[in-house]
Formats: structure tokens, C-alpha cells, sequence
């Protein structure tokens, strides 16, 4: 047996053979095969079931749910925990003000980038090889990264050599806590913090520290680790069912929450809500937001049949057609128009 | 009773050995009657002869006292006596014969015969009842808290003397006094000679802007101290605070800060306060009359720096009345320049906030140059300013004694938030592991 | 007795980091003449030899830089060599094959120890 293996060693180190690159095709076809499968992870979800990402990311569905958002300066900023700094004064004309202020508002548009809506991801669980020979080798599992400059967390390669003998592609969970080693982020804990388990979430939510939770998830998982969307559907729901809508408007977190409603087909109490704030505008880019996710759906083909598409007409079809609590939206529909009509009168 | 002991004393010593009269002394002690003893040592001097113990136990208890408390009738005229301490019951709430062993001594603690039969020490047979507690003199003053108690010791400064009388129905609610001095000042008289009054400087105010203080003598300190806070409440002013309750924006408020406009210093005879502004969070760092102050009138966050003569309390107090009253408001200042007041904060990410517009609605056309406008140091007179020394912070890398404190330090910077993490998560051994860790390996 | 071969060459090998009870590698390009933690041509990666909570040991690989410098013709160390091949970067490293084999072999004698002792114990508890 010895001969046999020296030669392969005698392969390993011939630099002829590895300029070659022979010996290196073994590690090359993980890497290719590893490419493939996270580009086809998507295309086989929507075999199963409908991907809201492109959906989410396209720039027409972005448009819409920034306008719902809102944006409130001052909200924005928001007071946060800093070190003790004393404030600083200038004494500006108002045209200084209004640029001073343009610039703030462009800065902190920026932090109003929503957290990408995904479907869990799944787990590779094809081996790359098989290698009953190579069983027992160690007590334990040996994971492999590569470090090689310039590679992004998300396409790092990660492999884990397990102790019968497999190498297979290391899951995602070990990927991450990889990547936490060798790129640490900040905020991000290479154990999951405990305020995610059921227990503490749900204390949480009583106390209503919505945005609070949702910052650590964004801070914590990727937005398609199973984690993070069980978390942030648990708060939207909890949202959506005490009504607190407003705690997330001019926040990041606010398109996310409208884009998980319509995609669930439960935006009856955020139109609502909308209405008796008398933000119509956004009522009527939510109803057109849950077209574009449900285009068959029945409100979408009688608002595209609508002749005089009009903000109150198409809320109307809406509640005609797919609307659940249709009697509370039509009493506050018609107190908004009652008010409208008022106003004008009086002016 | 006394003599009852003695007796059976003399009884023990010459009847039985030594070891009765021992464990009649452990009962003794037990009960704390030592002293009480001493007045009935002198019958059997012949005992202790052979033993040169201290002269304590050869003279009374009476004796004692007055070796120690008494003071000459010379003396007495010229009031050494006022410090005299007064004699202490040592026996009080103590029981002849009722230790923690419960020995029965006849014809001391129990019937000397029963029968014909003369009964020898015992112990008692009885069921032992639960110790009765030892009755401790109490208190001769309650236990003040320690936030309500003054700046020093049982004294009146930093002390609150509670809301002003009210004036013909009105009722001074949500007010609180403090004094602030509390002195006694003499003056000579004719008829009398010296003759002493109490001087009190109180500050009362209602935590909302409003305060106002006053000086007031009395024969006595109860009457001086209501004359002052009376006296006060007639003399309130309103001070405008920063983000008071009347603020502007709705974000600062959340804040909840309160501090003076600006910087000032503000100068009253020979004492000079620095006022600085500070930011949510800091808190009252200044002498401790400015700090009641504070209190009183409801600024949270504040710096001062009091140079001088600080010791003159009432020089302290009407330079910071004075300062306080003479600030400029934001308003006032943008009606003063006919510019927007904007106000930068860390904690807001250095977004501008307008504090103040002009009142007649627009601002003048020309700009502001930025070197003409120092805000820090607007307010200071004469063109002098505080002296800032610079601290430099990369102190810790020069000096080597500094280094190596950092250096040790550093090593150790981490392992406190670890180690947390590391109990939260499970992963800290218990302490019934270290012990085993601890073990030597076999 | 001096060496017979003086040449000097570049090898990729492990240098001992960490502290005591605490070993910690790092996988470095020197020359097979320097000492063995002297200061690397170029560090290539990290091997974490004490498994982690969750039963892993950890190795870093600069895969890129490693490729370069093997096409370069350069040498390795035996521990490399067999990192290298559990990686999947080189074909597995023969000893690794070798050590599988004899722990195999371990746990089938002990396994075949334990039933015969099961067995006697089974016999005799009832």
C-alpha cells in the first residue's frame, strides 16, 4: 500500500501537474457547483412557493412603499444613546436653514432603507464527496473558510468535513458564525442573543418595543435566515393586531410591515388606520401595492376596469370587492368625505 | 438583696470550693450586675486580698459614677459641666438569677429549704421560656433618611423646612424650602452685654422656575427659619429654563433636560460663579448651596465653578439669583440679530433644530460669518474669558508609570462584558465545577 | 555531523501561537531554514486545533494565495498537507486514510469488548 500512496503524494507536490491545475480541479468544481446552487436556490423556492424578493426589490414597489413610510424628520433622528456632548449653536439666515435642513433630511433618508422581504432560505444538503475510507478520521467536525481577500460574507465558501468522512457545504447557521469570526460585524453576537427566544419576544412585545426588536434582527441575521422572519412576522402580526401602526412610520421597518400585510392578505386594519388619519394618498398605494402582489386577485382586475381611477373610487372598489371589515371602513370613509366637505364649505 | 448575696457568697467560699463561687460569677456576668457587684464587694474583702485585681471592683458603683462624671463646684460655675455625661442603668431590663444556664441559687433566686433540707445550687428544672429581649434605651431622635438629612452631621443647612405659610388663602402647593445658612451673629447691648440671635438664609421655590430666598433673624432658630421662608415667598422670581415645560419641540421634550440659556459668570463681592450649560444626563456638578438651588428651582443638568470666596453663602446665593435673572433667551437673541437659532445635538445626529426664529417672522438677508460667532464664550464680559487647560488625551501613552497602568488595564478591558455573556448563554463553569477544576490532577 | 542538503526553500507550514494549555496555529510561508514562529513571509490562513462548543475545529484558509504559491512549487508540512486534503483543496493525505483506519479499528475492537460484557451482564442481572 505504501507505493501507491507515496505516488499520490508525489502528485500532491509536483508543481508541474498543479500548474496544471489538476490536482486543484477537486476544490474548483466545489467552488462552481457551490456558485450554481446558491444561484438556483431561488429558481427552486419558486417552484414551491411564490418569492417575494423580486417583488419587494422592484423599483415600482419601492417607490410605493417609501411614500407610505413617510418620513418625520425629527423621528428620524431620534433621541440615541450617545456619551454626554453639550450642544452646539449657529445663527443662520433662512435660506442657510432650509439648505442645512435639505441636507439632514437627504442624510437620514438614507437610514430609511428597508430590510430586504425574503422567504426562509433552505439548506444545501447535497455532499460534495463521499468518503467512506476517510470515516473516524478525527472526533470531530473540521470547518474550512476561505479567507481570500476581498470575498463577500454572502459568497464566502464555507465547507465542513464531518467525522464520517463527508465534506459537504458547512449549513448556514456555521456560515454565519464563521463569517462572525473572520469579518466580525458590529452588533452582530456569535451566539443568538436570548431576547429571540419565544419567551423574551413576547415580553418584549407587551412592552411595545417594536422597533427596538426589529433594529436587533436587522442587526443580527441575514433578512432570509429563518430567525429573522419568524421574529419579524411575530411583531408585525402583534402590530397588526393592537393597531400601533404609527410606532413604525418613519422608521425602516414600516414598508416591510405594509409589504408583509398585503402579501398576506390582511391590510383591512392598516387601511383603516390610514383613513382615520386621513392619509389617503397612502391608503390608495397600499390598495395598489396588494394589485401588484395579487394580480388576480378580483380588487385588482375591477380597479384596472375603473374609468375615472380617483382616490375614493378605488378605496371603494376595494372594500366592495375584498374587504373583511367593510362596514368600519365605510363609516370612516364617509367621515373623512363628510370633513373634506366641510372644509370646503368654510373656505 | 445585696446582702443576701454576700451571704450565700460567704457560704459557698467556706461550705463548698471554689467552683460554686465560679459559676455563681458566670451568672453574674451573664446578667451584666458587675458593676452593681462592686458595691457588695467590700463585705468580703478577706476573698479577694490574695487576688490583686483592679481597684474597679473595690469601690461602689456610686463611687464610680462620680469618679467620672463629676465636675468641681468651680468648675460647674464655668460650664464644664454642660458636656457631662449622665449615668447609664446597666441593669436595666436584667434579672437577678434568669442567665442563659437558668442556675437556681437558694435563698437568691429560689426558696432556701425545701422542707427541712437546705438545697444546694441547680439548675432549674422548669421549662425553659423563650429570652425575653434586653429593654435598650431608645432612640432620643427619630432616624432621619439619609437624602432628608443635611450637608453635615444633625445640622440645618441642605435641610428642607417645608412649604411657606399660606397668605390669605393661597396656599404655596408644590413648594419646598431649604436653608441654605444657618448661623448664630451677635451684637453688644447696653443693658445686656452680648447678646446672641439666629440668622437663617432660606431659599423656597416650587421646582418650576419659581424661587425666590431671604435672610431673617430670630431670638430662636424655629422662629428665625419660619421669618426666612416667609420672608422668601414674598420675594418669588420666575426664572425661564432651557426645554422647560413650556418647550418648543415635542422630540426635546422627550429629553427631559433642563439647564440654564448659555454660559455666564456672574460676580458678587469677592465671589465669581463660571456657569456652564450641559446637556441631558450630566447633572448638577457645583457647590452644594448651587446644587440645592438647583433643586429648588428645577434645573437638572448644569456645571459651575465657583471661585472666590465661597464660604459666603450669601454672596453665593444672590450671584446666581442675579446671573440666572440676567440670561438671554434663544428668542431674544434671534430678535437681537434677526437670525435663526439652531441648535446641533449629538444625540439628535446632528441634525439642525431651529430653537428660535426671528419674532417678525423672516430672518435679515445677510449671512453670519462663521469666526464672528462663538456661542461658548458670548456671554462672558470684557472680553475675558474662562481659561480652558487643555488636557491631553493621549496621557496614558507618555508617562511610563501611566503605560504600564493602561497596559495592565488593557488586558482586562473585555473580559467583564465576556464573562456576562458567557453567564447569560450557560457557558460559565459553576462554582461546582471550579471546584473540581481546582483539584490537582491525579 | 552537518546537513547534507544546505538548500533553502520556501514551506508552507503551521507556527504555534496562543499560550499555555491553549495552542493556536497559524498557517505561514517561511523558509525551511527559519525558526519555527519566526516572522512569516505571509500568513495563509489560521487552524484552531481545540474543538468549539459545538464540536468544530476551526481552519481558515487564504485559498487564493495558497493556490498561487503552490503553483510556484512550493512545499508544505505534513500537518498542512493533511489539512489541505481534508479541505478538499488537495486529494485526502494518505495518513489521514491511515489514522481513520486505526480509529476504526479501536472503536470496533471496544465495540466488540462491550457486547460480550453487555452479554454477562445481562446474564447475571436477571
Amino acid at each position: 500500500m505504501a507505493a501507491p500512496l507515496k505516488s499520490v503524494l508525489l502528485i500532491a507536490k509536483n508543481a508541474n501537474l498543479l500548474k496544471n491545475n489538476i490536482a486543484l480541479s477537486c476544490f474548483a468544481r466545489h467552488m462552481t457547483c457551490r456558485s450554481k446552487e446558491f444561484q438556483s436556490a431561488h429558481t427552486s423556492e419558486t417552484l414551491s412557493e411564490k418569492d417575494p424578493f423580486p417583488i419587494f426589490s422592484d423599483k415600482k414597489v419601492q417607490d410605493l412603499l417609501y411614500r407610505i413610510t413617510g418620513f418625520d424628520l425629527l423621528k428620524a433622528a431620534g433621541p440615541q444613546k450617545k456619551p454626554i456632548q453639550a450642544p452646539s449653536y449657529k445663527l443662520l439666515t433662512d435660506e442657510e436653514l432650509q439648505k442645512e435642513l435639505h441636507d439632514a433630511r437627504m442624510k437620514l433618508k438614507a437610514r430609511l432603507q428597508m430590510p430586504p422581504y425574503m422567504n426562509p432560505r433552505k439548506r444545501n444538503i447535497t455532499p460534495l464527496s463521499i468518503d467512506p475510507d476517510l470515516a473516524n478520521f478525527d472526533s470531530s467536525n473540521y470547518v474550512f473558510v476561505d479567507i481570500s481577500f476581498g470575498v463577500k460574507d454572502r459568497k464566502r465558501n464555507v465547507l465542513i468535513r464531518e467525522t464520517d468522512g463527508t465534506l459537504r457545504i458547512a449549513p448556514w447557521d456555521v456560515k454565519e458564525r464563521m463569517n462572525q469570526i473572520f469579518n466580525p460585524r458590529e452588533g452582530r453576537h456569535y451566539i443568538k442573543p436570548k431576547i429571540f427566544e419565544e419567551q423574551r419576544l413576547e415580553k418584549l412585545i407587551v412592552e411595545k418595543r417594536f422597533v427596538y426588536i426589529l433594529d436587533r434582527a436587522c442587526c443580527q441575521f441575514e433578512p432570509d435566515d429563518p430567525d429573522f422572519v419568524r421574529t419579524t412576522h411575530r411583531v408585525y402580526n402583534a402590530i397588526n393586531n393592537n393597531q400601533e401602526y404609527d410606532i413604525l412610520r418613519s422608521t425602516r421597518h414600516f414598508g416591510s410591515l405594509a409589504f408583509y400585510l398585503a402579501w398576506n392578505h390582511i391590510i383591512d386594519n392598516l387601511l383603516l388606520d390610514m383613513i382615520n388619519r386621513d392619509l389617503l394618498s397612502d391608503a390608495v398605494d397600499l390598495i395598489n401595492l396588494h394589485c401588484i402582489i395579487h394580480q388576480s386577485s378580483p380588487c385588482s382586475q375591477a380597479i384596472s376596469q375603473l374609468e375615472s381611477p380617483d382616490k375614493v373610487a378605488i378605496i371603494q372598489t376595494y372594500i366592495k370587492t375584498e374587504a373583511t371589515i367593510k362596514p368600519q371602513l365605510e363609516l370612516s370613509l364617509q367621515a373623512f368625505q363628510d370633513a373634506s366637505k366641510n372644509k370646503r364649505k368654510t373656505n | 438583696m445585696f446582702k443576701m448575696a454576700t451571704s450565700y457568697l460567704f457560704r459557698a467560699v467556706t461550705f463548698n470550693t471554689k467552683q460554686a463561687y465560679r459559676i455563681f460569677a458566670k451568672e453574674i456576668c451573664c446578667n451584666q450586675i458587675v458593676s452593681t457587684m462592686t458595691a457588695s464587694t467590700q463585705g468580703f474583702s478577706l476573698i479577694f486580698s490574695r487576688t490583686y485585681t483592679s481597684f474597679v471592683k473595690t469601690v461602689t458603683a456610686d463611687q464610680l459614677w462620680l469618679g467620672v462624671t463629676s465636675v468641681s463646684n468651680a468648675g460647674r460655675k464655668r460650664g464644664r459641666a454642660r458636656s457631662l455625661k449622665k449615668r447609664i442603668d446597666l441593669n436595666r431590663g436584667q434579672r437577678m438569677g434568669f442567665g442563659k444556664t437558668r442556675m437556681v441559687f437558694p435563698g437568691l433566686t429560689g426558696p432556701p429549704l425545701a422542707g427541712k433540707k437546705f438545697l444546694e445550687i441547680h439548675k432549674s428544672k422548669e421549662q425553659e421560656e423563650e429570652p425575653r429581649p434586653i429593654e435598650r434605651p431608645r432612640r432620643k431622635f427619630l432616624k432621619v433618611p439619609p437624602l432628608l438629612r443635611g450637608y453635615s452631621g444633625r445640622k440645618f443647612p441642605g435641610t428642607s423646612v417645608g412649604p411657606p405659610d399660606p397668605i390669605n388663602d393661597y396656599e404655596f402647593t408644590g413648594f419646598d424650602s431649604k436653608v441654605l445658612e444657618y448661623k448664630m451673629v451677635a451684637h453688644m447691648t447696653g443693658n445686656l452685654g452680648r447678646k446672641a440671635t439666629i440668622s437663617a438664609l432660606v431659599v423656597t421655590g416650587n421646582g418650576a422656575g419659581l424661587a425666590g430666598y431671604a435672610v431673617a433673624k430670630a431670638p430662636t432658630g424655629k422662629a428665625a427659619l419660619r421669618k426666612a421662608k416667609n420672608k422668601a415667598a414674598q420675594r418669588l422670581q420666575y426664572f425661564e429654563r432651557y426645554n422647560d415645560h413650556t418647550g418648543k419641540f415635542k422630540v426635546l421634550m422627550t429629553l427631559k433636560f433642563s439647564t440654564v440659556f448659555h454660559n455666564f459668570a456672574v460676580t458678587e463681592g469677592k465671589t465669581t460663579l463660571f456657569v456652564q450649560k450641559k446637556s441631558k444626563g450630566h447633572g448638577v456638578i457645583s457647590h452644594r448651596v448651587i446644587k440645592t438651588m438647583c433643586e429648588i428651582i428645577g434645573i437638572k443638568d448644569l456645571y459651575v465653578k465657583t471661585e472666590g470666596r465661597t464660604g459666603n453663602i450669601q454672596n453665593v446665593t444672590k450671584a446666581f439669583f442675579r446671573g440666572l435673572m440676567e440670561q438671554e433667551t434663544h428668542q431674544q437673541l434671534a430678535d437681537r440679530m434677526g437670525l435663526n437659532v439652531v441648535e446641533y445635538r449629538a444625540e439628535m445626529e446632528n441634525i439642525p433644530i431651529p430653537v428660535a426664529t426671528p419674532s417678525q417672522g423672516f430672518s435679515r438677508p445677510d449671512a453670519l460669518k462663521e469666526e464672528a460667532f462663538d456661542f461658548d464664550n458670548l456671554y462672558y464680559k470684557d472680553g475675558r474669558i474662562p481659561l480652558k487647560k487643555y488636557v491631553d488625551p493621549n496621557m496614558k501613552f507618555k508617562l511610563p508609570s501611566t503605560l504600564k497602568h493602561f497596559q495592565l488595564e488593557n488586558r482586562y478591558r473585555n473580559q467583564r462584558e465576556a464573562r456576562l455573556l458567557r453567564i447569560v448563554h450557560g457557558l460559565e463553569p459553576t462554582l461546582e465545577e471550579l471546584k473540581i477544576r481546582q483539584k490537582p490532577l491525579k | 555531523m552537518p546537513r547534507l542538503i544546505s538548500k533553502t526553500f520556501d514551506i508552507i507550514k503551521l507556527a504555534l501561537h496562543g499560550c499555555t494549555n491553549r495552542p493556536f496555529y497559524h498557517i505561514v510561508l517561511l523558509t525551511n531554514k527559519s525558526p519555527r514562529d519566526a516572522k512569516p513571509a505571509e500568513q495563509l490562513g489560521t487552524y484552531d486545533p481545540m474543538p468549539n462548543i459545538y464540536n468544530e475545529k476551526v481552519v481558515s484558509l487564504d485559498v487564493e494565495r495558497i493556490k498561487f504559491h503552490l503553483a510556484n512549487g512550493v512545499a508544505m508540512s505534513k500537518p498542512v498537507e493533511k489539512l489541505l486534503g481534508l479541505s478538499g483543496l488537495l486529494p485526502v493525505h494518505p495518513v489521514s486514510y491511515l489514522a481513520a483506519m486505526r480509529n476504526r479499528k479501536k472503536l470496533q475492537d471496544k465495540v466488540e469488548e462491550q457486547p460480550e460484557d453487555t452479554l454477562e451482564k445481562g446474564n447475571s442481572n436477571p
